[in-house]
């Protein structure tokens, strides 16, 4: 019970991670690789203010959104101006900056040996400790999460966001603004992501740099892909097929010389399968 | 597209099913049985080590003598790397109550180590860095002791006659603890290094630092990396004039192309023995590598261990992990891969370390 109850913690903070991308990529059609960049600020200002400054959880989750807001307006307003592969790029090089410093600034983040004993959350008195408290957490979490995107992207900010994936120019011609939707989406997201950073600090309690790569940004861009581009129900959706699919493998009986060669084959050549079938991703409607 | 989505569904109800076959197994053995988990990179880029550590264990149990009073069963599972995986597979580990969980990276065993706060295992880690055995009782690890390796390489460089010791080294957890360890044990001695350098993981030109690092006139560049950033280093080193001879801490095992680092000398776990190689060799066809040995120790350990603390129980009774802590930590002159090793009152499993140099492409203790 205890293992699918941490599945579903990681469901969730991946989930989050999923639909906050997904306004960036799905619904306004930019190509971002920054995920993996804020998911490591929201991780690590939970890790410091609990540690260092014996912050209570809810606090450093909301100075890890403004620290991701704020480095979200500046890197956006430059990426606002770069689409396609180049904002891939731009965004890319966010998320290697980002390691970088996190490996780096060691007075701050004690580098790569990381930071260990971060505790669990704790509300007037209730605390979060125990895994199925934690999950409620998350999974409460989540639900915000999801129906703020959903006012968001039925709103006609989000229409706006939709009509500059189909087409900029056309956006302009109705008389809108390109950069500063562009630039609000990334920092919206950006703020986002960094909930899921703080709760996977205190999930773990235990960080280092090294999670917070590139590949985890890619690994977050592929559950928008397998779930399917501008859904919501299908980042979460691809969250859950993309963390349970490599553990479901485990359960095979492989032998035990081979088993985890095989188990990422097979998980290999089911997500081919699965893009074969499904190219625009499960719940897909917008296809890249 | 209806068609298209009961494929998708029945690939998962496939999966589903051979998952739900798997977990209804039951064990048919008597005997109670004590679940040994381990966690190690079985894909990706450190594959080779955890690979090693697999091989070790599963080496041990097919020579186990079968006629004990508990059953032992092993869980091997693949961490990728990623310490979400290692979180994921620890709980999936602790839901099969695993009673013993061997780790082998720094950052497995620090993950591991905040999750025995609540939770019921004991953990033996093979990492440079002691933090998570001195923290709880029920933790050990299996690795030489770092000041001391550390301690014997700076002897050895005294006596060699080096001056001008730099120091470049790697970001990474347990070489970060290996550093620090350096600057400490160097200060003691009333020195400091003439140069001090690290660099990121994967990173892969260093030449504008050594062009400053010239200057200093080292003799001796301690390497605390590894392959293939290790030898991309040295060579840019010396691509910029630097002259100076090369050593660092288990580079024999650190390194994939030993050739490269032919006549040099340097500190590591000590040889594993004669009798633990042949029969390595004879079950996979290959010389044992240094994690074969240490996964190889660890099951027997805790045989050793359970056999002992439950030697007065009922027959279907296992000790508890307080108790088989309690035996583990009494080991003394343990017979092991390694010869023989005994346990420190902090959880630490002293093995012997020796000086090694790689000669004709291979490492051979001096």
């Amino acid at each position: 019970m205890e293992y699918i109850i941490n599945l579903f913690i990681l469901f969730a903070i991946y989930g989050i991670l999923a639909i906050s991308l997904n306004i960036v990529v799905g619904y306004t059609g930019l190509l971002s690789l920054a995920q993996a960049a804020f998911y490591g600020v929201g991780a690590y200002a939970t890790a410091i203010l609990m540690t260092k400054f014996d912050m209570n959880f809810f606090f450093t989750v909301i100075i890890g959104m403004i620290v991701c807001a704020l480095i979200g307006f500046i890197i956006g307003a430059i990426l606002s101006k770069f689409k396609g592969d180049y904002y891939a790029i731009v965004s890319a090089g966010l998320t290697i900056i980002i390691f970088n410093t996190l490996l780096n600034c060691e007075g701050l983040t004690n580098g790569p040996i990381g930071i260990f004993g971060i505790g669990r959350p704790t509300l007037f008195g209730f605390s979060f400790s125990s895994n199925i408290n934690f999950l409620i957490l998350c999974v409460l979490t989540l639900s915000a999460i999801y129906y703020l995107n959903k006012h968001l992207v039925n709103s006609s900010f989000g229409r706006v966001l939709k009509g500059i994936r189909e087409d900029e120019r056309l956006v302009r011609v109705m008389g809108h603004h390109r950069k500063t939707p562009k630039m609000l989406s990334f920092v919206f997201s950006a703020s986002l992501t960094s909930v899921a950073g703080s709760l996977f600090a205190s999930y773990l309690m235990f960080i280092d740099p090294m999670t917070f790569q590139l590949h985890e940004a890619i690994f977050i861009f592929t559950i928008i892909i397998v779930g399917g581009l501008a859904d919501l129900k299908g980042s979460m959706l691809g969250a859950v097929i993309m963390i349970s699919l490599p553990e479901i493998l485990r359960f095979l009986g492989l032998p035990q010389e081979t088993a985890a060669q095989l188990q990422q084959l097979i998980y290999g050549l089911l997500l081919v399968v699965l893009m074969y079938i499904r190219p625009q991703g499960i719940l897909g409607k917008y296809r890249m | 597209m209806l068609k298209k989505h009961w494929k998708i569904a029945l690939i998962f109800l496939l999966v589903i099913a051979l998952f739900i076959y798997n977990t209804n197994k039951s064990n048919d053995s008597t005997k109670p049985v004590v679940k040994i988990g381990s966690i190690a990179a079985l894909t990706g880029d450190y594959s080779n080590w955890g690979i090693e550590l697999k091989n070790g264990l599963l080496l041990a149990q097919k020579l186990s003598d079968k006629n004990t009073k508990y059953s032992y069963e092993l869980y091997i599972e693949d961490s990728r790397g990623e310490l979400r995986t290692t979180a994921l597979i620890a709980n999936k580990l602790i839901a099969d109550k695993v009673n013993i969980i061997h780790t082998l990276f720094s950052p497995d065993a620090l993950v591991l180590s905040e999750m025995q706060k609540t939770n019921d295992f004991i953990q033996v880690a093979a990492t440079w860095m002691k933090t998570m055995t001195t923290a709880n009782p029920r933790s050990f690890n299996h690795w030489p002791i770092i000041e001391k390796e550390v301690s014997i390489l700076l002897d050895e460089a005294e006596k060699r006659g080096y001056k001008n010791l730099a120091l470049i080294s790697v970001k990474q957890a347990g070489a970060e603890y290996a550093r620090d360890v350096f600057i400490k044990e160097y200060k003691k001695r009333g020195k400091e290094f003439v140069g001090v350098y690290d660099f990121n993981f994967g990173e892969k030109d260093y030449r504008t630092s050594f062009m400053k690092l010239k200057e200093k006139k080292p003799d001796l560049l301690i390497v605390n990396s590894f392959s293939p950033e290790m030898e991309i280093s040295i060579k840019q080193a010396k691509e910029v004039g630097i002259t100076a001879d090369w050593t660092g801490l288990e580079l024999g095992f650190n390194s994939k192309h030993l050739d490269f680092h032919e006549g040099k000398w340097y500190i590591g776990p000590t040889k594993m023995t004669e009798d633990f190689s042949t029969m390595y060799k004879k079950e996979y066809g290959i010389r044992p590598a240094i994690f074969a040995g240490n996964s190889f120790d660890v099951y027997n350990m805790v045989v050793k261990a359970y056999e002992t603390a439950g030697r007065d129980l009922p027959d279907d009774e296992l000790p508890n992990l307080d108790e088989v802590a309690k035996v583990m930590s009494s080991f003394k002159n343990f017979p092991s891969a390694y010869g023989t090793v005994s346990v420190n009152q902090d959880g630490t499993i002293d093995s012997d370390v020796a000086i090694y140099e790689i000669k004709n492409g291979k490492s051979i203790p001096q």
